[in-house]
């Protein structure tokens, strides 16, 4: 397996060669504005490939632990049964982690879903906390919005 | 929409003026609507430039409405004394002519609110003006309205349908995003108060306003219009990204001046409603780009917005957390 570069980097060279001599030889204004997301677009893969595997198996811990102590607490067997469900499996392949993680994202779910109905303050803070890092995770591989190419005319 | 194609349109619908089509450019930057700048020279000696807005193909394009309900809006709004638009001229409503549903408007001339602002102009001004254009909008009685526009039964309704976009999501995501079943569960805890409903524009920013010398502003691109909650306006402003914001350095104000001038109360609209609206009046969007997403997930292409529309999915998932983190667990406290 070559891994010098990595795929991260073989992305981030093909931005490269885009932005100095395919970007200056496009004089198409709408060509330019494509090129210029599919290069946004191509970013936020080099950033996910370098830590999308690393990123869900971290979390999917949180959410499974969540979950179970929901479970616990209340007795729930809904809860209960998602847990059971979501256990991470030992693959590392893409898909397979993907599969993990939307299971486990949905044990979550449940468990939120019943402490917020029962207003059960401690979980729900535990719970918010854990959908706050989901999201800084996700900004530290999506670069968000950007208004490429909206016209001001 | 290319010159061949707009010629043999305006043959059809205008035989005896003997239309010749100049030019027909591409205008870039629209995420949502093809658009092409076009002009033509009449047998008279008379030269008019038009507007044409069509569909892209659906296999490179994320945003989906409906043409012929955008072309029956413009018609029902385009005499109306509140506000003006483009006058609406021809529907090619089938793409028979054009190679995709197509309405043509003319062109005005005139600069977008959005490049106004970015001359720096006094900021309070350019706020009461767009609150007052935004409100035009609002304050059209609805009987003024041709009743071919549907109108929900009830706002109640209106709003559980527009809440049920995020149900929606849910379905298109697979039912496994925390964060939107979160934001779900919050907006259902906080229904805001009841208001009267009323055109809402569904797209309303500085950059869908054209300013002209010597006549009243001019609303465009009116393809996700409806009648229904108008704060669904206000909440969607709040995400444009685009500055100098009208909105955020001053929220009392914009919304004290938007009260004036449409009589809502301080309990229909303040600023903690304003952002439980960015929740509901973005949701029409974030369906198309969770749904573009899942179609890409599944192996079809959307074009370059398929993919790039995760900048915007991203934008929105961060939106919708920090927004619904704030909204409290008991029905109380809108402010």
């Amino acid at each position: 397996m070559i891994t010098r570069p990595s795929t991260s980097r073989v992305l981030e060279d093909v931005v490269e060669e885009l932005t100095r001599d395919i970007m200056p030889s496009l004089t198409d204004p709408a060509q330019q504005i494509r090129l210029h997301m599919l290069m946004i677009v191509l970013n936020d893969c080099a950033n996910a490939s370098e830590r999308e595997i690393s990123v869900m198996r971290g979390e999917i811990p949180q959410y499974l632990g969540f979950a179970s102590d929901v479970a616990a607490a209340t007795g729930d067997p809904g809860v209960a049964a998602a847990v059971e469900a979501g256990q991470m499996g030992d693959s590392l392949v893409l898909s397979d982690v993907i599969d993990d993680y939307q299971r486990a994202s949905r044990a979550f779910s449940t468990a939120m879903d019943l402490v917020m109905d029962t207003v059960n303050r401690d979980f729900i803070e535990r719970g918010e906390d854990i959908l706050r890092m989901r999201m800084d995770n996700e900004r530290a591989i999506l670069s968000g919005v950007a208004a490429v190419g909206r016209s001001a005319s | 929409m290319d010159v061949e194609r707009f010629q043999a349109f305006l043959d059809a619908v205008e035989p005896d003026r003997g239309a010749t089509v100049l030019s027909a450019a591409p205008v870039p930057g629209g995420y949502s609507r093809d658009t092409v700048m076009a002009e033509v020279r009449w047998a008279d000696g008379s030269s008019e430039r038009f507007v044409l807005r069509g569909d892209p193909p659906i296999e490179g394009s994320v945003f989906r409405s409906d043409r012929a309900a955008e072309w029956a809006m413009l018609q029902a709004v385009k005499d109306l004394p509140d506000f003006r638009i483009p006058a609406p001229r021809y529907f090619d409503a089938t793409g028979e002519y054009m190679g995709c549903p197509c309405i043509v408007s003319e062109a005005i001339d005139s600069t977008s609110m959005q490049k106004f602002l970015d001359t720096g102009p006094d900021l309070d001004k350019a706020r009461e003006d767009f609150v007052a254009i935004m409100a035009s909008a609002h304050n059209t009685p609805l009987e003024s309205i041709d009743a071919s526009i549907e109108r929900p039964s009830d706002w109640r309704e209106h709003l559980e349908d527009v809440i049920a976009n995020f149900e929606r999501m849910l379905e298109a995501a697979g039912e496994d995003d925390p964060i939107l079943r979160y934001t779900l569960k919050k907006i259902r805890m906080n229904i805001p108060p009841e208001v009267p409903m009323t055109l809402v524009h569904g797209d309303l920013q500085p950059g869908n306003f054209l300013l002209s010398e010597g006549t009243d502003p001019y609303i465009i691109d009116w393809e996700f219009s409806r009648i229904g909650d108008p704060r669904l306006d206000i909440g969607y402003y709040l995400q444009i990204p685009m500055p100098p914001h009208l909105y955020h350095p001053d929220p009392e104000t914009f919304l004290a001046s938007y009260r004036a001038l449409t009589g809502l109360t301080e309990e229909q609209i303040n600023p903690a409603i304003a952002r439980y609206f960015l929740l509901l009046g973005t949701s029409h969007l974030m369906l198309d780009i969770i749904q573009g997403s899942e179609d890409v997930t599944q192996g079809h292409h959307r074009g370059v917005m398929g993919t790039f529309l995760m900048t915007a999915y991203a934008h929105f998932h961060r939106l919708y957390l920090d927004y619904a983190l704030d909204l409290p667990y008991t029905s109380e406290a809108h402010r």
